[in-house]
């Protein structure tokens, strides 16, 4: 039993790493078709110059205060969105005045929010506040139809054995919003880290990944940019996989 | 007291309950039979208020509390089987940690105390709703086909127990069994479907 568990994992990790070399396989061809620095990088040299920066202090504070502005910007965003839900669930009104406000905050493009917020406010906030806004109406929508969706017969069996309205929330809202609170946070979590390194990349914070991309760009150091998106990628599925796995860890408990 | 008066009720035109009219005791046991969709888990929800009538009153004696087991078990899946019962009780911690487990006791699954839901047979899930019902601090127990799915034995068993909570308060159950309104000693009643009136 526990054998065959562990040749499973073999087998699919095997598997996983066939994938990835097939794909790295894929682009050293498309390298050496398209026969020009400029255009591709090789994976080779992406790979030593990667190593290159991470053995410099510059990378790690690049890599961390983009980090940190991203989280930063997808927690304020995960809690306000999650009490605007419960607000327009729970109080009567809210639902007229907060819903349209959400509604016109996702469908404006982030680029508009990015160029306004540079007008609006100090270059190293953009990123934070983009993230919170791309965030926001994720949560607020998941979360929303969690608590609507909360099952009328739990709800009714709540009110004939009179719970209060503080326990019904625990024992019938919560565990109905749950599910839905963990595909927002995980879909929220990639739309935060991308629009957040988009809006770096316009307004170019000192020390942060979306300079790097940019200062790349400019200089036409491909390489440089190919490492720099693979590190956006590392640093993505890094993420959000370690707070995943908290989140589970702390609703399961 | 119950008193159910002139109740009717429809649902898309098709009359469910019509003129429904009872007294209910106190105290002791009333078992209500009647063919499918004659309306008897209609008149539950009217009278625990979850369906409102289209015509005619409920009348509860003043301050009565009324509890239930419905058609479906309808626990709560995240919490443990002592939680459910805990969760519709007052009083401090300890108090109704023991009266969840003498309630978990009185159904036999005295040992399933700190086990969830989703870890119990169909048969079990019905005895931590009956032990809720029972729990739970009401003048009037209405249950939906309590009995359901369990074995007979057991079910003799937990007749005992509610026979004995019969001295002081009122239970209403729906049973399609007559055996059971005769084993538990009950008033039977025979509900009639609404549309051969």
């Amino acid at each position: 039993m526990k054998l065959s568990i562990t040749a499973n994992k073999l087998i699919n990790f095997a598997k996983k790493l066939a994938a990835v070399l097939f794909w790295i396989a894929a682009w050293q061809i498309l390298f050496f078709a398209v026969n020009n620095e400029f255009l591709i990088a090789s994976p080779m040299n992406v790979a030593a110059r990667l190593f290159e920066l991470c053995g410099t202090l510059a990378f790690w504070q690049s890599a961390l205060s983009s980090v940190l502005r991203v989280l930063l910007g997808f927690a304020v965003g995960v809690i306000t969105g999650a009490l605007l839900a419960w607000a327009v669930v729970f109080i009567p009104i809210a639902d007229e005045l907060i819903s349209p406000a959400v509604r016109v905050i996702r469908s404006t493009p982030v680029a508009s929010f990015i160029i306004l917020a540079l007008i609006w406010i100090k270059t190293n906030s953009v990123p934070v506040f983009i993230s919170f806004l791309m965030v926001l109406p994720v949560v607020f929508e998941n979360v929303r139809e969690g608590f609507l969706q909360a099952p009328i017969q739990l709800l009714q069996t709540a009110k004939v054995f009179s719970l209060s309205p503080w326990k019904t929330f625990i024992t019938v809202r919560i565990p109905a919003v749950k599910p839905h609170f963990v595909s927002a946070f995980i879909s929220a979590l990639g739309l935060a880290w991308k629009s957040g390194i988009a809006a770096e990349v316009l307004c170019l914070p000192k020390q942060s990944i979306g300079y790097e991309l940019y200062s790349s760009k400019i200089y036409l150091e491909t390489t440089d940019l190919f490492a720099w998106t693979a590190v956006v990628i590392l640093l993505s599925m890094l993420i959000e996989k370690v707070l995943v796995t908290l989140l589970r860890r702390a609703l399961m408990k | 007291m119950i008193r159910a008066e002139k109740i009717s009720k429809s649902f898309d035109g098709k009359k469910v309950l019509s003129d429904f009219t009872k007294t209910f005791p106190d105290s002791g046991i009333v078992c209500i039979s009647g063919p499918s969709g004659c309306g008897k888990t209609t008149m539950l929800n009217i009278l625990l208020g979850l369906i409102k009538q289209d015509s005619g009153k409920v009348i509860l004696s003043k301050g009565l509390k009324l509890s239930a087991v419905f058609q479906e078990d309808r626990l709560f899946e995240e919490m443990t089987a002592a939680k459910n019962i805990e969760v519709v009780l007052t009083g401090s911690k300890d108090e109704k940690k023991a009266q969840a487990v003498k309630w978990l006791k009185a159904v036999e699954l005295g040992e399933c105390a700190d086990k969830k839901p989703k870890e119990l047979s169909g048969g079990m899930r019905r005895r931590v709703a009956i032990a809720r019902a029972l729990a739970y601090d009401a003048g009037a127990v209405l249950m939906d086909e309590p009995f359901k799915g369990l074995d007979d034995e057991l079910k003799m068993r937990i007749f005992e127990t509610v026979k004995q909570q019969a001295e002081s308060r009122l239970f209403i159950i729906v049973t399609h069994d007559k055996r059971e309104a005769e084993l538990l000693g009950a008033e039977s009643m025979e509900m009639t479907s609404a549309e051969n009136d």
